[in-house]
């Protein structure tokens, strides 16, 4: 569950999902391929967690494999040790492209979550005010979607996914369609709500730096097939200004990954 | 985005060109008939002032009749979206309801209903029921098959993240792909707005006590031309103004999808 707004979430040792073994195989029409290989890992209570590697990684995989979209060929997915069957609230997601459904108001699509899950009305309202404030979007509840620009439909696609209270967030390559300076200023906002709110966040991207300046945990997975090549934590403490990004740590976290990725035959 | 640009396009005199071309086709019936040059007699071809003689003489007639038109035209347009749209989302919810329904509409839709009338007759006699029927089964069978095909279209990326939020199916039919699916709806109810006018006419002409329809072949048995011409007339204007109010209503209802106007 993601805390309120008091920034105690403690951060605990305690597994909330599991992958074992997981493995999936796609038949195409070029045969098999193996979209994820034997992956183990254990995401963490209010961790912030990034996915990371090459297109053909397996990264969206895994992450469609914890929303329930992609069912396992082998191994096994949990969620507080229960396996994962299809996809429900405990697992929000917010996909790259935009989401946001267009024939409801800002409003009632922060709403949607709470209301699907009948939740009472107080509580409802509530959670609107609160997450399209931390959002920075309570001036824009009564606009339409079409009437926002992108980076502001992805602000209402987190504000929903977190008012939604779901177990674990997932985001997939959420800002990938933005320009630079506007994932930057998401990534920083982002970050912010994370260390303000806690939850468990599972972030994938194929961007280095978006990775390091987000992730408490970098998975960095390489394709053909899909593992796990290398976990790396990150420690840039829970609030992160916007100038780590040029700090020499940042930088050598980013060329110790770009040199793995070489390694391993991701990077040329 | 809502752009002023494209209505402007090609100046101010647009907006007018309507207007003109209703002009010119009164101006040509004027004109041609014995009321101006006199090109066409009139027993084929009544001048307007005999067409405006009519409506003095019909005088209550003419709206009982209107009202009779619009009322099938209504409830056939009401009750067969309704039953289409209802068809149609439970058709999508279900494939047991997909796959037992589909063969029975797939080879009913190619048959013109109109060819159904004598069927209706047979049964129904010249009965109310038999003429509504026909304007329902008309209006669902385009309006069924749009909604599948619309729902089709709707982007899996709204339905996934809705049972991520916890949608069950019923929230995801009410909320998601029912409005999804209102902009692609927009064609499909005008043509069936359109089609509901020629089948209750049609109807009208098999056996009627009132209507536009049974009006406008009770003055041919009469040799009435103006009254035939009036007919016209009025299904012209009443088909156009429910055009109008249903592209309105429609525009209201998807208001928040920022198509061009």
């Amino acid at each position: 569950m993601v805390r309120s707004a008091n920034g105690s979430a403690a951060d605990s040792t305690r597994p909330r999902v599991q992958l074992k073994d997981a493995t999936v195989r796609f038949k195409t029409q070029s045969g098999e391929i193996t979209a994820l290989h034997e992956v183990n890992l254990e995401i963490l209570e209010n961790e912030f967690i990034c996915l990371m590697g090459p297109s053909g990684c397996g990264k969206t995989t895994a992450l469609n494999v914890i929303a329930g979209f992609q069912a396992l060929t082998s191994g096994q997915a949990l969620l507080d040790g229960n396996p994962i069957e299809g996809a429900d609230a405990s697992r929000a997601v917010v996909f790259q492209s935009d989401a946001v459904f267009p024939w409801m108001t800002v409003a009632q699509n922060v709403a949607f979550g709470p209301t699907s899950q009948n939740r009472p009305k107080q509580e409802i309202d509530r959670l609107v005010k609160e997450f399209l404030s931390l959002t920075d979007m309570q001036g824009f509840a009564d606009s339409w979607p079409m009437q926002l620009s992108g980076g502001m439909r992805k602000r209402v696609d987190i504000a929903r996914a977190y008012a939604s209270q779901p177990e674990v967030l997932l985001m997939d390559e959420p800002f990938g369609n933005l320009d630079f300076i506007l994932k930057e200023t998401l990534q920083g906002s982002l970050r912010d709500l994370w260390a303000n709110v806690g939850g468990t966040i599972v972030f994938v991207t194929h961007d280095i730096e978006e990775a390091i300046f987000l992730g408490d945990r970098i998975v960095v997975m390489t394709p053909r097939p899909g593992k796990i090549a290398k976990i790396i934590p990150i420690d840039f403490g829970k609030v992160r200004a916007d100038d780590i990004r040029t700090s020499p740590e940042f930088i050598a976290i980013r060329r110790g990954i770009r040199e793995l990725m070489t390694e391993t035959g991701a990077l040329a | 985005m809502k752009s002023k640009a494209s209505n402007e396009e090609g100046g101010s005199y647009v907006k007018y060109l309507g207007i003109a071309s209703v002009i010119t086709v009164f101006a040509f019936w004027v004109v041609a008939s014995e009321d101006g040059l006199g090109w066409f007699p009139r027993i084929k071809f009544p001048p307007p002032t005999e067409v405006f003689t009519a409506i003095t003489v019909l005088q209550e007639k003419l709206l009982v009749d209107a009202g009779v038109t619009v009322g099938r035209v209504i409830f056939g347009m009401v009750v067969g979206t309704a039953l289409g749209l209802g068809v149609g989302l439970l058709m999508s919810f279900s494939k047991p309801i997909m796959a037992f329904l589909n063969p029975i509409i797939e080879s009913m839709r190619p048959v013109p209903v109109i060819a159904m009338i004598p069927f209706f007759l047979m049964w129904l006699g010249i009965a109310e029921s038999g003429k509504l029927l026909l304007v329902t089964l008309g209006v669902f069978t385009i309006i069924v098959v749009s909604t599948i095909e619309a729902i089709r279209n709707v982007p899996r990326i709204y339905v996934n993240a809705a049972k991520t939020l916890g949608a069950t199916k019923r929230v995801i039919h009410w909320r998601i792909l029912l409005p999804a699916i209102t902009p692609a709806m927009i064609g499909p109810l005008r043509v069936a707005m359109a089609l509901t006018f020629t089948l209750v006419v049609a109807a009208e002409f098999m056996g009627a006590q009132a209507g536009i329809g049974y009006r406008i072949l009770e003055a041919r048995r009469l040799f009435n031309p103006q009254v035939i011409f009036l007919g016209i007339v009025e299904l012209g204007i009443l088909a156009s103004l429910f055009d109008y109010f249903l592209r309105k209503i429609m525009g209201y209802i998807t208001r928040w999808s920022g198509r061009t106007k």
